[in-house]
């Protein structure tokens, strides 16, 4: 990757050539870009990577911190969010994508230093494919494999069309690779899908199914493979006529290499990560006849790297609680939807992520009766709910850093312009300013702390107390204030 | 009418959240729209509008797009805050909302499409005092 | 067997771990003991005292010791987790983890409990009259050894994924059920170990058994979509709590190669 700045003559006009996107799971990096004071052009990259670029001369970009909708200064900004977070008995920390693993990694720090909880894109996302892996295994690759080997790309409840613009024309179904030279004439497309989607389009077989029928799909494929006769049931159930599912046996047995490429139909959608468990037990099984692998098709930059940082840091992927000092795992329990929906939270972080915008209702809405601080860098339902809103930086343009692809490989993106602001250089550099309030008012409170913990192993060694009197002391040592 | 509800990302509604257009009347158009099948676009009567309500009786007000692409029975609705009105937070303890295959209730609507300011102001009014920036909403 | 009761006071707070609420951890203590007992509220400790009034009295040792909670705790965590003997009846609702690695004693809740109950249990008795939540009876999050032994009797419905990697044991649900009931059942027994058994009165929706290795599942109501993996085996006539019934077998799962059995009423 090689990245070349050149100041023009007329203007600021800045020519940058392999620069790295940070908008989805692809992490493209041949994108050109050209910035001048009013305008940002692009080459080679998608709607949405286009979208994103121009972002570092629009007009709704947040350069100043907001203090409930006002602008205030930096400093109030956050030693605002810190008092926030040290008030928290159960804070909770969303790290959004589109930010740099070392941002993340300063952002799980702060997680565990306050004993709070921490969570990631994945868990809206796919996160049950991460369970999944967990839970079976999983057999993969990377995407130049599926680029120069792939004969077979079976898209199950992916659209990559409208998610990833750009994967059907560099990694799979038109990229004439080394062994696939004939491009897409070389390939079999598969498309598992409810519905008719723009990918469906490209495909030999369409399995339009019945939706929430994805588990019984590919245990009758297993099935199959196994040499077994699927429940007579399955046509009826799932709405695939039994031609179609053998067809489609046929097509995995055949194959040299084939890829599955999983989306959120198969997350998001009823029975969660068994159905991608299941998918990977087909891959295991696919392997029979030829290479297999699967991979999850990742919505967004650097989700994939939020899990390998958090698994490096403390042992697990997503939705990890902090409190008792240990890391502990359990989607459904420490995740953020259910944090929400529990009420267990009772102060937010969110960190690139527009949370207000892509969450359910009801845990917004419990979002809007805790205090919550964001990094964001344009004005949206995230900023709306916030009580304090730190300006973002643009990683991969205004500061560089690591970004992890779909298929877990890190890319390091450089950068090739400046912050409109000085207050702070990147998201690290707020973490880490972040951070170091918060340690500061802990200290200054450890004391105070101390006194209340003396009290309580004092009061403990008296035990000739009656039950009245005992309950009397209680509780007014309980009246006094926590801190 | 009782309808299967899918929501998920467009390359346009994406293009709209990463270009940091969401508190404008783009993001309304991209994302505010329900697909719907011929028949059942028919059965609902030919609306322009469209009612979803779902099991907690939380309701959106989104246009209606005729799609064959959608199979009878299924509606789809782009990822956004107009959906997330209707997805509910049960989990199944896996930590990811019913994004995805989940029964609603869909019939003819009426009253305006909300713009994502108007939106946010309604549905999340308690914190209107404490808001971010919000800029005066144009016309949905 | 001597009786100490919890009742909940009115105190406010966000969620509770109370992994102490179990005859062990209070047999032979004081109710001053008792009353500093640690519980979490987030990153916070506070003794037990502040959220419960400890009323009763405290047996020697865990298996006479029983515990009353009085009242709806629908935020309390842990409840008679990891307790080897004793009893806990709550007369309100628990949240999550209520019995969970349990090895003995008997647990009774009136109300509902929340996900995770009863996970990796190993012996003992639970009885839910109440509907329990998700991954009732399954692994922790991770393992393939789930559920080794004891009873689990729950009166309303259960919740998705009920008897996760079931090894041992065996539950009853006399209402409904949600998805992946069963899944896995069976991974990781030998062929001479005894087979985990489940027993559904109601209905459920389908994949009951997804993944089944060894093991029985009963279902007397009706399954809406049945899993592709199985194949019909015949019928047979078996009698299930003291009434005779007809059922189908299937055999599966296919998928897995698996050699569990799945008895349908017919």
């Amino acid at each position: 990757m090689s990245s070349e700045a050149q100041e023009g003559q007329t203007s600021n006009k800045i020519t940058c050539t392999d620069v790295t996107c940070p908008v989805c799971g692809l992490t493209c990096d041949d994108i050109e870009v050209e910035v001048d004071d009013v305008s940002v052009v692009t080459r080679n990259a998608c709607i949405m990577g286009d979208a994103k670029f121009k972002e570092l001369r629009s007009s709704h970009r947040i350069t100043a911190p907001l203090i409930n909708g006002k602008e205030a200064p930096w400093s109030d900004a956050i030693d605002k969010a810190a008092e926030i977070f040290v008030n928290a008995k159960r804070p909770f920390f969303f790290i959004g994508s589109e930010t740099a693993t070392e941002a993340m990694s300063v952002g799980i720090e702060i997680a565990e230093m306050l004993g709070g909880l921490v969570d990631g894109n994945a868990t809206i996302c796919h996160g049950p494919t991460v369970m999944a892996i967990q839970d079976v295994g999983q057999v993969g690759c990377t995407l130049g494999e599926t680029r120069n080997r792939a004969d077979l790309d079976i898209y199950w409840g992916a659209n990559p069309e409208d998610s990833h613009p750009r994967h059907l024309s560099r990694h799979s179904v038109f990229q004439r690779g080394f062994f696939t030279g004939q491009g897409r004439f070389g390939r079999q497309i598969m498309v598992v899908d409810p519905r008719r989607s723009t990918t469906a389009e490209h495909a030999d077989l369409h399995l339009q199914l019945k939706p929430g029928t994805d588990f019984e799909v590919l245990n009758a494929l297993m099935t199959i493979l196994n040499g077994f006769e699927p429940h007579e049931s399955f046509t009826e159930v799932t709405g695939i006529s039994r031609e179609d599912i053998y067809k489609a046996a046929d097509m995995i047995k055949d194959a040299r290499f084939g890829v599955i490429w999983v989306g959120l139909g198969i997350a998001s959608t009823r029975g969660k990560h068994y159905n991608a468990s299941m998918a990977m037990r087909l891959t295991q099984l696919g392997n029979k006849y030829g290479k297999f692998v699967i991979l999850a098709n990742r919505g967004h930059c650097n989700v994939a790297g939020f899990n390998e940082v958090l698994a490096w840091q403390c042992g697990f992927p997503y939705a990890v609680d902090f409190s008792t000092g240990e890391p502990r795992y359990q989607p459904g329990e420490y995740s953020t939807v259910d944090v929400l929906r529990r009420g267990e939270a009772d102060a937010l972080f969110c960190m690139c992520a527009d949370l207000g915008a892509h969450l359910p209702k009801r845990a917004v809405e419990r979002m809007c009766e805790i205090p919550v601080v964001s990094i964001e860098t344009a004005e949206g339902p995230q900023a709306f709910i916030s009580d304090v809103v730190l300006p973002g930086v643009l990683d991969g343009m205004e500061c560089e850093g690591t970004f992890y692809r779909m298929d877990n490989v890190p890319c390091y993106a450089r950068s090739f312009i400046d912050p409109p602001f000085d207050f702070t250089k990147s998201n690290e550099d707020t973490l880490i300013q972040l951070r170091d309030a918060i340690k500061r008012k802990l200290a200054a409170r450890g004391k105070t702390t101390e006194t209340v913990e003396g009290a309580a192993e004092t009061g403990s060694k008296a035990t000739t107390l009656s039950e009245e009197e005992y309950v009397q002391r209680l509780d007014t040592l309980l009246s006094q204030p926590q801190s | 009418m009782e309808i299967i509800l899918n929501t998920g990302g467009t390359a346009f509604q994406g293009a709209c959240v990463k270009g940091g257009r969401k508190f404008t009347d783009e993001y309304t158009q991209e994302a505010a729209y329900c697909d719907i099948n011929p028949e059942d676009f028919v059965a609902l009567g030919k609306p322009w509008l469209v009612k979803i309500t779902n099991e907690y009786g939380d309701s959106v007000v989104l246009q209606a797009k005729k799609t064959d692409r959608q199979q009878k029975g299924e509606i789809f609705i782009p990822r956004g805050p107009w959906a997330n009105i209707v997805v509910t937070t049960y989990t199944e303890s896996t930590g990811s909302p019913a994004y995805k295959n989940r029964k609603v209730e869909i019939e003819e609507g009426s009253g305006p499409v909300l713009g994502p300011v108007t939106l946010m102001k309604k549905y999340y009014s308690k914190r209107t005092n404490r808001t971010g920036r919000t800029p005066a909403e144009g016309g949905a | 067997m001597e009786r100490l009761t919890l009742t909940p006071r009115d105190v406010e707070y966000l969620v509770l771990e109370a992994s102490v609420i179990t005859p062990d951890a209070v047999c032979g203590k004081t109710l001053e003991e008792i009353a500093e007992l640690p519980v979490l509220e987030g990153n916070t400790k506070w003794p037990l005292g502040r959220f419960f009034t400890i009323t009763g009295k405290v047996a020697d040792a865990a298996e006479d010791q029983g515990i009353i909670i009085d009242g709806d705790v629908p935020r309390v965590k842990y409840i008679g987790s990891k307790m080897t003997a004793g009893a806990v009846l709550c007369k309100g609702d628990v949240d999550m983890y209520c019995g969970a690695w349990m090895k003995g004693g008997r647990i009774r809740v009136k109300g509902n409990a929340d996900a995770f109950a009863a996970i990796q249990m190993e012996g003992g008795d639970i009885l839910f009259e109440g509907n329990v939540g998700d991954y009732c009876g399954a692994s922790y999050r991770g393992d393939w050894r789930g559920m080794k032994g004891g009873n689990i009797v729950i009166n309303g419905n259960a919740g998705v994924t009920l008897g996760e990697y079931m090894m041992g044991g065996k539950i009853t649900v006399k209402g409904n059920v949600g998805i992946n009931a069963g899944i896995h059942m069976g991974k990781g027994i030998g062929a001479k170990d005894p087979l985990p058994t489940i027993i559904i009165h109601g209905d459920s929706p389908g994949r009951v058994g997804a993944f089944m290795t060894r093991g029985n599942i009963y279902v007397l109501g009706t399954i809406e979509v049945m899993m592709p993996g199985f194949s019909p085996d015949g019928t047979e006539e078996l009698e299930i709590d003291g009434v005779k019934t007809t059922f189908q077998i299937l055999n599966g799962d296919h998928g897995e190669k698996g050699r569990g059995k799945l008895f349908v009423r017919t």
